[in-house]
């Protein structure tokens, strides 16, 4: 049975802890940096799928820290989550390289 | 900040969307990231914050539900509403749409008093697509979904016979004037309810483990009952309230008869599902305040689309779902044997 396809929050959820472990808010700040502020994560969304990644095991837990009497808690990617990470980039380059291949040809075709 | 600690309240309030465990270990930290974006002065959630965080927070329920990791008599009970409600609906709408032409011919319905209904409209397809989808639709609507090659062949009934059964009532309405209902509510709202008992719970192969012998006679007793009494009422009554009055109460019946012979609290669960739909008498009565304001004397065919058309398309979520439902179940299946 074929993997499902990460929805674009998670990938680039994903992403943003590829670069080390973040906090919540890291996270959604990153994001939006990531995507060019197209995708803005808001709290309930990001939560839940924290809270999906880390029972699949795709996330963890880092640290956990108190700050001006807030929890603030740092995730990271498990050995899992780096490999889904990997096979979807794979996934997503092995389109673009086709859907580049076709619009190449169909330029040459245009012209 | 004056205006913080009233934000906060605000948060917490719209966080208890979110299941209880997932407030416990996330709830502290959304408070603060939901704190640490809110911009200075601000004392209420935005509404784009407020959809997210209900939306979150019901997906997060679902997620659970369907995880197993949420309650199991909420689970049960859906897996339960996933068999009783599309026998329940189907005996509603039977009742309705055979009350409905004994009404309008003005007596028991006869093979010349058909042909009459029939000559005026499209009958003879509706009632054939009706009859067939009500026979399979009641025998099949559950244990087949566990098996491989039904599982699609339901799927596709169940959204065959809603939406013939919707357009047939449609096609009477248009053709001889509503009597005032709240079907396409009542409908919606059950159809709705259908949609997330199928993807959130075990499903049909489930409900019907649940259901005793007893609770699957008292359905059939109480459907055949309710058909039966409308029917024959129909004919013999100028009041249509009558029997939009046993046609509305049916349903509570029919789940009350059945949730009698269930354990609890998946019983009382079940009932608390039934009386979701139970809230389309504050529906129909605004929308009838805006009819008889808009002085819609008869039904047109606009009006028809407008009021019939969303159920029609619910209709088709259902068999999609119904549809997920039975792969997810042979997927369970399969690893089960593995």
């Amino acid at each position: 049975m074929t993997k499902p396809v990460l929805q674009e929050p998670s990938f680039l959820i994903l992403t943003a802890l590829a670069a080390g472990p973040q906090h919540g808010y890291g996270i959604m700040t990153d994001v939006a940096s990531i995507s060019g502020d197209r995708i803005k994560l808001r709290a309930g969304t990001l939560y839940a799928a924290l809270d999906r990644l880390r029972s699949d095991g795709i996330i963890d837990v880092d640290r956990e820290e108190v700050v001006d009497g807030r929890l603030r808690r740092y995730y990271k990617l498990t050995q899992t989550g780096i490999a889904v990470l990997d096979e979807e980039v794979s996934r997503m380059r092995a389109n673009v390289k086709v859907a580049a291949r076709r619009l190449r040809t169909l330029a040459a075709g245009a012209s | 900040m004056s205006g913080v600690p009233v934000l906060e309240r605000r948060y917490r309030r719209l966080l208890t969307w979110f299941p209880t465990e997932h407030r416990r270990v996330y709830g502290e930290e959304m408070i603060g990231v939901l704190l640490a974006s809110a911009s200075a002065g601000q004392s209420r959630p935005g509404r784009a914050e407020i959809l997210d965080l209900v939306g979150g927070g019901l997906r997060a329920r679902l997620r659970r539900v369907r995880t197993g990791e949420g309650n199991p008599a909420w689970r049960d009970a859906l897996a339960v509403f996933s068999v009783v409600a599309p026998v329940v609906l189907l005996g509603w709408l039977t009742a309705s749409y055979l009350a409905n032409i004994e009404q309008q011919v003005g007596g028991p319905l006869s093979f010349p008093r058909y042909q009459e209904i029939v000559s005026r409209t499209n009958f003879a397809l509706l009632t054939a697509l009706i009859a067939a989808g009500v026979a399979v639709m009641a025998l099949a609507a559950g244990p087949a979904l566990a098996r491989r090659r039904q599982a699609w062949a339901v799927a596709m009934i169940r959204v065959i016979a809603a939406a013939a059964g919707v357009l047939g009532l449609a096609e009477v309405y248009r053709v001889f004037g509503a009597p005032d209902n709240e079907f396409t509510l009542y409908v919606s709202l059950i159809a709705v309810l259908e949609v997330i008992a199928l993807v959130a719970s075990q499903g049909p192969a489930r409900g019907w483990q649940l259901l005793s012998r007893r609770g699957v006679v008292v359905l059939a007793l109480i459907s055949v009952a309710v058909i039966t009494v409308c029917t024959a009422g129909a004919a013999r009554t100028e009041y249509w309230n009558v029997i939009n009055t046993v046609l509305d109460i049916s349903g509570g019946v029919s789940v009350l008869g059945v949730a009698l012979t269930l354990r609890w609290p998946v019983g009382s669960r079940l009932m608390v599902l039934w009386a979701i739909p139970g809230y389309q008498f504050f529906g129909f009565a605004a929308a009838q305040y805006l009819f008889t304001n808009l002085q819609y004397g008869s039904w047109t065919a606009f009006e028809v689309d407008f009021r019939f058309g969303p159920t029609a398309v619910i209709a088709v979520l259902v068999g999609l779902a119904g549809w997920r439902s039975g792969r997810r179940g042979r997927r369970h299946a399969l690893d089960a044997s593995d």
